[in-house]
């Protein structure tokens, strides 16, 4: 047991309160195991961000039960789950659109994130080919982050590239392409900046509790989208060739539409055109239907002016040489 | 260059918008307009915070950015076209709320404090721990501008009598004041309470802080304290509450296991409590020495600790001074200091000083409202600008408002002329809703208020014109100095703190509820010079600001034109004696008053004089013998001196009274308000009236005024004859060659 204060006489202090806990027959100090506390970890954003949104993709998904509500609480929570029971049918059907919505969302996010990723790569290694030439300011702070990144990650892979090295060593300790910083690819969802080591005593306390660095990392689902949809040179890559588990493979059958377009996005390369097919023109060899992908189906678009709000066409327009509609007499 | 503040919740209790209100204290003081933004805005505060759609920065602008939880506000941070700062509040860690709702926001917002790293010019932590994380996350200039509070508002004096007086009893009484939030370690504190009273069966544990009554943590405590006696879950309190909660404490106790800074430690000390806390997280740092933190949670050696710093005053006294000297790293001035260090590289470089003396200094004078207004402090505003504009270049700086009830834009923006005079014009951005705000003034009048209730009163009394603040920082190159008229409106609080290095203040003060306000202190304390009008308002001054600036009563000056009563009369057909009122008719100038004794009068006695009103009004002036002319122009305002058998100012909250000295000037004897020190100082310095605390003394000092009208109206045009514009034109131009002279050096 440590005091800590100016005023107090600490030592004293103690040895008087100690006496007075053995008087009255209570144990006193013991040598204790205090956590260490330090800031908390950096929680990289791209790969939380992708992590999130591959976590709430699915709109007809239910939230935990929960309530701060005491008494009637108990009663809301039933309901609650009473009506998912019951009309899961329907939330499914009512969703479907904003279910393929935020599976677009989610994909294009990948897309972007991957882009970021590769850029900064160049970004680091135009850098080092330049030979310690100045470069922008933004960039430069980028691939110090990123240094930082790598060296907080430790091991004998640790790249020393900041902006003071010399730009010769900074090249010859060019790391093979696995090894670089990819945040988004291989990074935990977040990183302990200083190791924090619960004692036995505070798991006991917090048996269910754990860290954020603690949790699986998302990178099992992240790493094959995001290293393919960087280009045909990192298709070698580890990361790459990892498979799919079967809980994910069966996760993303089920996704159907909303994971082809994720696959679509993932067959992207630099000569292939940025945008997704128009949704009319899909259907070719190994994309699946709308019945199979179990997604309601989408009225086909037509050649009249998009509304301005949304984007969509109005109601179905008439071919200008159709025959009038209605009983014929 | 302004710089704004963009927060993701503005309402009362929240500790980041106390904070940003504090920092927008201290940029003001340094010279910097700018605009609270908040994502929700909590009702009745719509006057400081705009909601954060309203915001469109200039590229030259600083927004800062106040960082917590999850908000939507991280992204928009990104994409604002201006140069940005984060200011960090910390994130409680996700460990502690595994499996509930709050964990993925607390994740998230640390993801979104990692993904701002590099958009932003500055970082601010309000501790080292909390710039430590901000590192972390990849930010690069970081620095540390602490938190402060304002140890007077934490006095005794302060704290609620009933809450005081229901708090009382037997202790020792531990104190803990936080959120019901389970990193807070309630239940810690329950433990030790649990050991407190083995040793006092007496000892109570008083739970501070806003919770969810039906939440599980919240229902769990309930719980745990069943078995408990002298346990008291207190929620959350209003600020006098809180005052009164601290000081009803021996010791202040925190068990929590992660603070990113700890407000709580700090208004302890302010408080006057021995604090005891847990040294997790920033709480050493908070403390630096002071109070006692401890390392383990060894309960029954905690209890003992609590008992000998409630009850050995050996070890109290000690560690109550050491958290007085701690206090002090907590002020507004070195959060000030450090505030200026980190926006260093982004502030402009300060103009060079003059080195000649201009010929003639250019000059801004402020004030609330500028033209045909009604108002003595309007009217003596634009007296002193006429009588200075041969010696100094004027530029009147003003609002577009003609009435002070709502503040409507009457006048066109912009450039304007009056009598000569150079005015520029800003428009208010928002009406007053004065039945709100007389509700308000209710709540907060003559009790005491954190500072935020306090800004809300200025901000609900107005006008708003953020255009003349921005004005104001934007241009000081383009004047030598300023004079500012009239304490209470918030051009003045908010403006003077901008410019006061080179600002003269013409208070206009008087003793009423307001001027009690803590927020009042940079007014009166921060200019160069305050011009008084009468000794007894440097009187009222002291009493409420004793570290005021330097003082000076410089007077007015009086014309006296000639004047005609019997035209008066004829004109507006007045046959009788009459008693006159000149100015705003409104029940805040005792006109209700007035209307009632005279009623009175009027009942018994068959000679009673009439009652002649005029000026703006607000309110019914129906009774008989009541003769209510509306605004009357300057010629037929003195024709009316002239020819009344007295002036009346029913006013009690007078600065100066302008009216009184024209009746003087007139030969016209006054009955004044007796409850108005400025008043009775006036009428006994010159022998020229009588003044009335109730309806007799009314009646006696209408009946004396009556016999000895003559003789008190010499007296009266004697004493006005020794106060001249000369004097004071003198006066005013002697303090500002002060300031210009004091700036070149």
């Amino acid at each position: 047991m440590k005091l800590l204060g100016r005023d107090i006489p600490a030592r004293e202090l103690i040895a008087r309160i100690e006496e007075r806990l053995r008087l009255r027959g209570l144990p006193t100090s013991e040598p204790v195991e205090v956590p260490a506390e330090g800031v908390e970890p950096r929680v990289e954003p791209l790969t939380f961000n992708l992590h999130a949104l591959e976590e709430n993709a699915d709109a007809t998904r239910a939230l935990p039960l929960h309530t701060h509500r005491g008494g009637a609480g108990q009663l809301v929570l039933v309901a609650k789950w009473a009506f998912r029971k019951s009309c899961q049918v329907f939330i499914n059907e009512a969703l479907g659109r904003q279910r393929v919505f935020n599976g677009h969302v989610r994909d294009s996010y990948a897309q972007l994130s991957a882009e970021v990723i590769r850029l900064r790569r160049e970004v680091e290694q135009l850098r080092a080919r330049a030979g310690g030439k100045p470069v922008p300011a933004a960039a430069d702070g980028e691939l110090k982050r990123v240094d930082e990144a790598a060296a907080r990650q430790g091991g004998t892979e640790q790249r020393v590239s900041s902006p003071d090295v010399p730009a010769k060593a900074a090249g010859s300790t060019k790391p093979d392409a696995a090894a670089e910083v990819r945040p988004a690819e291989s990074a935990p969802r977040a990183k302990q900046a200083t190791s924090r080591v619960p004692s036995t005593k505070e798991q006991a306390r917090r048996p269910r509790e754990s860290a954020p660095a603690a949790k699986p990392p998302p990178t099992s689902e992240v790493a094959p989208r995001t290293s393919t949809a960087q280009g045909p040179e990192r298709s070698g890559g580890r990361a790459s060739k990892k498979p799919s588990s079967p809980g994910k493979t069966a996760r993303r059958a089920k996704q159907g539409a909303a994971g082809q377009n994720a696959s679509e996005a993932k067959s992207t390369t630099s000569s292939e055109p940025v945008l997704p097919r128009p949704r009319h023109a899909r259907g070719g060899a190994g994309e699946p239907t709308h019945s199979q992908a179990k997604t309601p189906r989408v009225r086909p678009e037509t050649e009249g002016a998009a509304s301005r709000t949304t984007g969509n066409t109005g109601p179905r327009s008439r071919k200008p040489d159709s025959r009038p509609r209605g009983r014929r007499k | 260059m302004a710089i704004h503040q963009l927060i993701p919740s503005f309402v009362p209790g929240d500790a980041t918008g106390q904070s940003a209100l504090h920092l927008q204290l201290l940029l003001r003081r340094m010279g910097h307009a700018g605009g609270l933004y908040a994502d929700e805005v909590g009702a009745g505060l719509e006057g400081l915070a705009s909601p954060a759609s309203a915001l469109r920065p200039e590229p030259g602008d600083l927004v800062l950015y106040h960082h917590g939880i999850a908000s939507p506000l991280s992204s928009r941070f990104m994409h604002l076209p201006c140069r940005r700062g984060v200011v960090f509040h910390n994130i409680s860690p996700a460990r502690f709320y595994t499996g509930l709702p709050l964990e993925d926001a607390l994740v998230a917002g640390r993801a979104q404090l990692a993904a701002m790293a590099d958009f932003a010019d500055v970082a601010i932590g309000v501790s080292d721990f909390n710039a430590a994380e901000l590192r972390v996350a990849g930010f690069r200039d970081v620095h540390t501008v602490p938190l402060f509070i304002e140890p007077g508002r934490f006095s005794r004096a302060n704290a609620d009598p009933k809450m005081l007086q229901r708090l009382s009893g037997p202790g020792p009484v531990l104190l803990g004041v936080s959120r019901v939030m389970p990193h807070k370690r309630f239940e810690d504190l329950l433990a030790l309470h649990r050991e407190v009273v083995r040793l006092r069966p007496q000892a109570r544990l008083l739970m501070v802080g806003g919770y969810e009554p039906g939440s599980r943590y919240f229902r769990a405590l309930k719980r745990e304290a069943k078995g408990l006696s002298g346990v008291h879950f207190l929620g959350r309190l209003s600020h006098a509450e809180l005052v009164a909660a601290y000081r009803s404490a021996s010791v202040f106790v925190s068990m929590s296991e992660h603070e990113g800074f700890g407000v709580p430690l700090i208004e302890a000390m302010a408080a006057e409590v021995p604090v005891m806390a847990y040294a997790a997280a920033a709480v050493p740092e908070t403390l630096g020495g002071a109070g006692v933190a401890f390392d383990q949670k060894r309960f029954a050696f905690l209890a003992e600790l609590a008992v000998d710093l409630s009850e050995d005053l050996s070890l109290r006294e000690p560690v109550l001074a050491g958290q007085t000297r701690r206090l002090e790293h907590f002020s507004a001035a070195s959060a000030q200091v450090a505030l200026s260090s980190a926006l260093k590289g982004l502030l402009p470089p300060p103009a060079p000083r003059p080195r000649k003396a201009p010929k003639r200094p250019r000059v801004g004078l402020v004030v609330q409202r500028y033209g045909e207004v009604t108002g003595g402090a309007e009217k003596l505003a634009a007296q002193m600008a006429e009588h200075l504009a041969p010696h100094w270049d004027i530029t009147v700086l003003t609002t577009c408002a003609k009435n002070h009830l709502s503040w409507d834009n009457t006048f066109p923006p912009g450039p304007d002329e009056v009598n000569g005079i150079r005015v520029l014009r800003f428009p208010t951005t928002r009406m007053r809703n004065i039945r709100g705000f007389n509700g308000l003034s209710r709540q907060v009048f003559d009790k005491p208020n954190e500072r935020l209730r306090e800004e809300q009163w200025v901000a609900e009394q107005g006008p708003l014109c953020p255009g003349l603040l921005k004005h104001l920082a934007t241009t000081r190159d383009a004047y030598d100095g300023y004079l500012f008229f009239t304490y209470l409106y918030a051009p003045t609080v908010w403006g003077l703190p901008l410019v006061a290095d080179r600002a003269l203040l013409v208070p206009t003060t008087h003793d009423e509820s307001p001027i009690r306000f803590g927020l009042y202190a940079d007014v009166f304390e921060r200019p160069r010079a305050l011009l008084c009008l009468t000794p007894e308002e440097l009187t009222i001054i002291e009493k409420y600001f004793p570290n005021h600036a330097r003082t000076r009563v410089v007077g007015v000056g009086v014309d006296r034109p000639a004047a005609d009563g019997a035209r008066f009369r004829e004109k507006h057909g007045i046959r009788k004696h009459y008693l006159l009122y000149v100015g705003r008719q409104e029940p805040g100038k005792g006109v209700g008053e007035l209307l009632e004794y005279h009623q009175a009068l009027k009942e018994r006695f068959a000679d009673a004089p009439d009652l002649v009103l005029a000026g703006d009004s607000n309110m019914d002036l129906s009774g008989e013998g009541v003769h209510y002319l509306g605004r009357i122009d300057e010629q037929d305002k003195h024709d009316a001196l002239a020819g009344a058998l007295a002036v009346v100012v029913p006013s009690r909250y007078e600065s100066l009274s302008l009216l009184t000295l024209e009746a003087f000037a007139q030969g016209t004897p006054v009955l004044v308000n007796g409850r108005s020190d400025v008043l009775v100082g006036q009428v006994e310095r010159s022998g020229a009236g009588r003044t009335y605390t109730d309806l007799d003394s009314f009646i006696q000092g209408l009946r004396e005024v009556g016999d000895e009208r003559a003789p008190m109206g010499k007296k009266g045009l004697e004493y006005v004859k020794k106060q001249g514009w000369p004097q004071v034109v003198a006066a005013y131009r002697e303090e500002m060659e002060r300031i210009l002279e004091e700036n070149r050096q």
